[in-house]
């Protein structure tokens, strides 16, 4: 039962009957809008895409948009989406699904109620004062290792925002064998899901393949993880990313990868991000607006583009923050403001059926109390109103600019917090705990008490950093404050923990989709 | 069963706080025959193993206590036999503990007790609410090396004064050692009491102890 290598942080992978990942916390005890206000977003969102249109760069697109209905400038890439195609497209794609990494059995089950927590991306490394630097392969794969001891981080990110967290290692590999190896490296040290929502594998600057091409080598290396593509399609490994940039445009690149999803029946993952003020109106209302119609485009362009055989489901996606007017930069995500919209496109996206992704991260440039406060609380919204997938756990800085180890330790416990909470209060007649309290009568105490033995882990979350000991026992044991006990425990979990290996057949399948891949490329 | 396999099993046992478990197993160590000297370090080393585990926080109060709980239904069964044979039981130490006069909270006090006994002291309970003249009574009765005393308030912590004032008038004071504890003690406040020492908390309690009788 307890064996000697037991560590409260690592419960999860020592008790296998408890899988947390599997037994989401349950949203939505926070709303912000009531169903008129819902009903009249809606409408407002709709008349944005029959009177103002979206563009959409790609002549594909255009032609069968304009099959289903739409009206289209093919100069000016503009498209009017009338209303009726809407409604079609909401009520025609499929609204839940399953996300797992290289291990079926971890899966996350995407839909309205569960409510998930996901580590952020940020591409360089911070360090407890805020310093920053380019990660080398050892320190994402430390990365990597930290996340997943972490119990209630249900979903690892990955620390690789763009060319620039490339490890060092990989440089001289062409973009599209770079990714592949970076995401191979990945599936060998991670075995809870991998936050493969964004655009990591194939990115926009990708300068020597189509973003399509690069698409499609990341769907055979899932294929190649999973066997075959219905199990793919079963369990889906990533997302088609589809971001619309504010206000109301497409981008090339983001429109191939979201066909290739949807011609393989493949989860696609749209939405936006307009800022208030800046990208988005300054009401809060009116950036939902836009956000409304954007994503519905996204949504509509996943459905027309898509297989009446195998539908791509959707996952909605908001980023909004505001861009701050004293900052003059943008989008504060991790603000009460952004918090609050990104709430109320998670209310749409539930009315319509479909998840929201969201994210919060806090602007603090170092693990400092306002990293800790804008997280704590932003999260805390964001998880009760019901966002289903929340990122930027343990990153520090606006944009999500750095990952901190410390912070992802300390976020953890932070979780399990929010997790407590939203599990709420259990009323039955064993909780009531009549019987016990006769039995213990006047005066005495409950601690050792059969009950109290069979309840108190599962009624309190027993933080594992948060320090309640009493003053004396702190000052005894080094008057360590949170950041240093984080520190401690990143080094005890890069001494002691490590990952299951992943399996040998399936690490040979994916060396041998990349050697096809490095073979196609060297002949370029 | 082997005895290796007794001690293995009361070591598990113990750790896992089984408590229905621990006194039908200590029993049937008996019954076969094995020297209960031999037997006891099996829970000896399972308690300490539990209050390093409590003192790193990767097991809690209620197993802490449950563990304490079952070792001692073991104890018990094996202490009666040592003696039963004439053996002499090797404790680390003796100690009479109590909440003073006033005070009724007992939860510290009964982690104290579950953690000394850990360490392999002999513990005396002499519960809540204990007059002055009890504590000077059971000192001079059990000769112990260490008196405990908690209070939880401060208005009942002005007992302390008074309990060792009382030890002094009986000429006991020189012969035993007081320790003194409760959420609000401090060194300062040991000091003015006349006290040897104060435990911050139970662990911090155990540690003292063992420092006022040179253990390590």
């Amino acid at each position: 039962m307890i064996n000697s290598a037991f560590k409260p942080w690592i419960y999860w992978y020592s008790s296998p009957g408890i899988k947390p990942i599997t037994d989401a916390v349950k949203g939505g005890q926070l709303s912000f809008l009531n169903k008129s206000q819902i009903k009249e977003i809606d409408s407002a969102g709709k008349e944005i895409l029959k009177r103002t249109g979206v563009k959409i760069p790609n002549k594909t697109i255009l032609e069968r948009l304009e099959k289903f209905g739409s009206t289209i400038d093919y100069k000016e890439e503009k498209a009017w989406i009338p209303s009726e195609l809407v409604d079609e497209a909401l009520e025609k794609t499929p609204k839940t699904f399953n996300f797992a990494g290289r291990d079926t059995k971890n899966y996350i089950k995407l839909d309205t109620k569960n409510v998930y927590f996901v580590h952020g991306i940020g591409p360089y490394l911070i360090a407890t004062d805020g310093s920053m630097r380019q990660p080398s392969l050892k320190d994402m794969q430390d990365a990597y290792r930290v996340v997943s001891a972490c119990e209630n981080i249900d979903v690892v990110g990955i620390p690789v925002g763009g060319t620039q967290s490339t490890p060092p290692e990989y440089m001289d590999f062409p973009v599209t064998i770079r990714r592949l190896k970076k995401y191979a490296m990945m599936l060998d040290l991670m075995e809870k899901p991998v936050d493969t929502t964004r655009e990591y594998i194939v990115d926009n600057e990708d300068e020597t393949g189509s973003a399509r091409q690069g698409s499609l080598d990341q769907i055979e290396m899932e294929i190649a993880v999973r066997g075959d593509i219905d199990e793919l399609r079963k369990y889906p490994m990533s997302l088609g990313f589809n971001e619309a940039v504010s206000p109301l445009m497409y981008l090339p690149k983001n429109l191939e990868k979201l066909i290739v999803y949807a011609e393989y029946g493949l989860p696609i993952f749209i939405g936006s991000g307009p800022m208030t003020n800046a990208t988005g109106p300054a009401t809060l209302a009116g950036t939902v607006v836009l956000w409304l119609a954007e994503t519905l485009a996204g949504l509509v362009i996943g459905y027309v583009m898509g297989k009446p055989e195998h539908r791509s489901p959707a996952l909605w996606m908001c980023f909004t923050g505001i861009f701050d007017q004293k900052a003059a930069h943008g989008p504060i995500m991790g603000s009460p403001e952004g918090v609050m919209v990104q709430a109320a496109c998670g209310e749409i996206a539930h009315y319509y059926g479909f998840p929201l992704r969201g994210c919060t991260e806090s602007s603090s440039k170092a693990l400092d109390p306002q990293a800790g406060y804008d997280t704590a609380v932003c999260l805390m919204v964001s998880a009760m109103a019901g966002i289903n997938y929340n990122v930027s756990i343990g990153t520090v800085g606006p944009g999500e600019i750095g990952t901190s180890m410390e912070k992802m330790v300390l976020d953890n416990d932070l979780i399990g917090y929010i997790k407590r909470v939203m599990n709420g209060i259990e009323v039955t007649e064993e909780t009531l705990a009549v019987d016990v309290i006769d039995k213990v009568g006047i005066g005495g105490n409950y601690l050792m008490n059969p009950h109290t033995r069979k309840w108190f882990r599962k009624e309190q979350y027993i933080p594992s950093l948060f320090d309640r000991r009493k003053y004396e026992d702190w000052k005894r044991r080094g008057e360590k404050d949170a950041v240093k006990r984080a520190q401690e425990r990143v080094e005890e979990i890069l001494r002691d923990y490590w990952p299951e290996p992943l399996d040998a057949d399936i690490k040979n399948r994916i060396e041998d989709h990349i050697k096809l891949v490095v073979k196609r490329e060297s002949k370029r | 069963m082997k005895k290796e396999a007794i001690i293995k099993e009361l070591h598990d046992v113990v750790l896992e706080g089984r408590l229905e478990e621990s006194a039908p197993l200590a029993e049937k160590s008996i019954e076969l025959g094995y020297d209960p000297l031999e037997i006891l370090p099996g829970i000896t080393t399972a308690l300490r193993v539990v209050g390093e585990r409590f003192n790193e926080g990767s097991m809690f109060l209620t197993d802490l206590m449950y563990s304490g709980e079952a070792a001692k239904e073991a104890m018990n069964i094996l202490t009666k036999e040592i003696k039963r044979q004439k053996k002499e039981v090797p404790y680390v130490g003796r100690v009479v503990i109590g909440s003073v006069e006033g005070d009724i909270h007992d939860i510290g006090k009964s982690l104290v007790i579950a953690m000394l006994s850990a360490e392999g002291f002999e513990v005396f309970d002499l519960g809540i609410d204990v007059p002055d003249a009890v504590f000077v009574e059971k000192v001079r009765e059990l000769k112990p090396d260490v008196l405990g005393m908690s209070a939880l308030v401060t208005t009942t912590m002005l007992k302390f004064r008074s309990v060792i004032a009382s030890l002094e008038e009986a000429g006991l004071r020189n012969k035993v050692k007081v320790i003194i504890g409760g959420a609000l003690v401090t060194k300062n406040y040991a000091d003015i009491s006349g006290a040897d020492t104060f435990g911050s908390d139970a662990v911090d309690g155990v540690v003292k102890v063992k420092a006022l009788l040179g253990l390590k």
